[in-house]
């Protein structure tokens, strides 16, 4: 699972160069993940622009991920494709990650549109 | 949708591992593409069968080698799904109800990682029927067009 960060506007955005995320590599995102984080500050973005498929596994590792950072450190989602944003409402799991359109810039702070 | 006499089933048998359910998923989104059934549904029918194929792995198989083998029917309302395994029987024979877990936004370290699976499965398939006979498990149900 290749990741690749950097700070973006003052976040730590993480990029997911993965195309699913799913049973058979949600373990391994996760401790990348956590890898990636551990002994950081500060919120995390995580951009999902190449994730094409997310299933449950995907689901209960953002979960855990969320929940690993703590609760000084939101985790947040961004660049979702159709069908991972398909996933994350239908579980209603976008209440729990807020999501943004696109990666921060210096100017525009990214929102979704309420549905 | 195209308009055809009696649409032949389309069958494949897959090792119950989850790179081969990966794999498999990417024919069966196919398969619904090239029989007209739009993105939209091709992408719901991925998630469906994502989710019982890697049930089937982890729980019925759960670890131990075997096959796995999907049946596929169109037809005018949707696609019709037979799958057979040779696995453990399903706990009590009954399907899991499904209910879609809570979501805690201001309690997030509450939320419970797991039990979406099932939720989603009852979410997008109608008529769904287990049944175990003679050593293998046999699992029906139909993912109908315009799911919400």
């Amino acid at each position: 699972m290749t990741l690749e960060s950097c700070i973006m506007a003052g976040r730590f955005v993480v990029s997911v160069r993965a195309p699913r995320i799913d049973a058979a590599s949600a373990i391994e995102f996760k401790e990348a993940i956590r890898t990636l984080t551990d002994g950081g500050h500060g919120p995390v973005m995580l951009d999902l622009g190449e994730v094409g498929f997310l299933d449950s596994s995907g689901l209960g590792a953002l979960v855990a991920v969320r929940k690993f950072l703590g609760p000084d450190r939101p985790l947040e989602l961004a660049r979702l494709t159709p069908p991972v944003d398909r996933v994350l409402r239908l579980t209603r799991m976008d209440s729990i990650f807020p999501i943004h359109i696109g990666l921060p810039t210096e100017t525009l702070s990214d929102q979704r549109h309420a549905m | 949708m195209q308009c055809e006499v009696t649409p032949p089933p389309f069958a494949i048998t897959l090792r119950a591992e989850y790179l081969a359910v990966r794999d498999s998923l990417v024919e069966l989104a196919g398969f619904a593409l090239r029989r007209g059934y739009g993105a939209a549904f091709s992408a719901d029918f991925q998630i469906i069968m994502g989710e019982v194929l890697n049930n089937i792995v982890e729980h019925a198989y759960a670890g131990e080698p075997g096959d796995i083998v999907v049946t596929l029917t169109p037809h005018a309302k949707g696609i019709a799904v037979h799958l057979s395994d040779w696995g453990r029987p399903m706990a009590s024979g009954i399907l899991p109800a499904g209910h879609m877990p809570q979501v805690y936004p201001a309690e997030v370290f509450d939320q419970p990682e797991g039990g979406f699976g099932w939720a989603i499965i009852r979410s997008m398939a109608r008529d769904l029927v287990y049944r175990h006979e003679v050593g293998c498990n046999i699992l029906t149900f139909s993912v109908p067009i315009m799911v919400e």
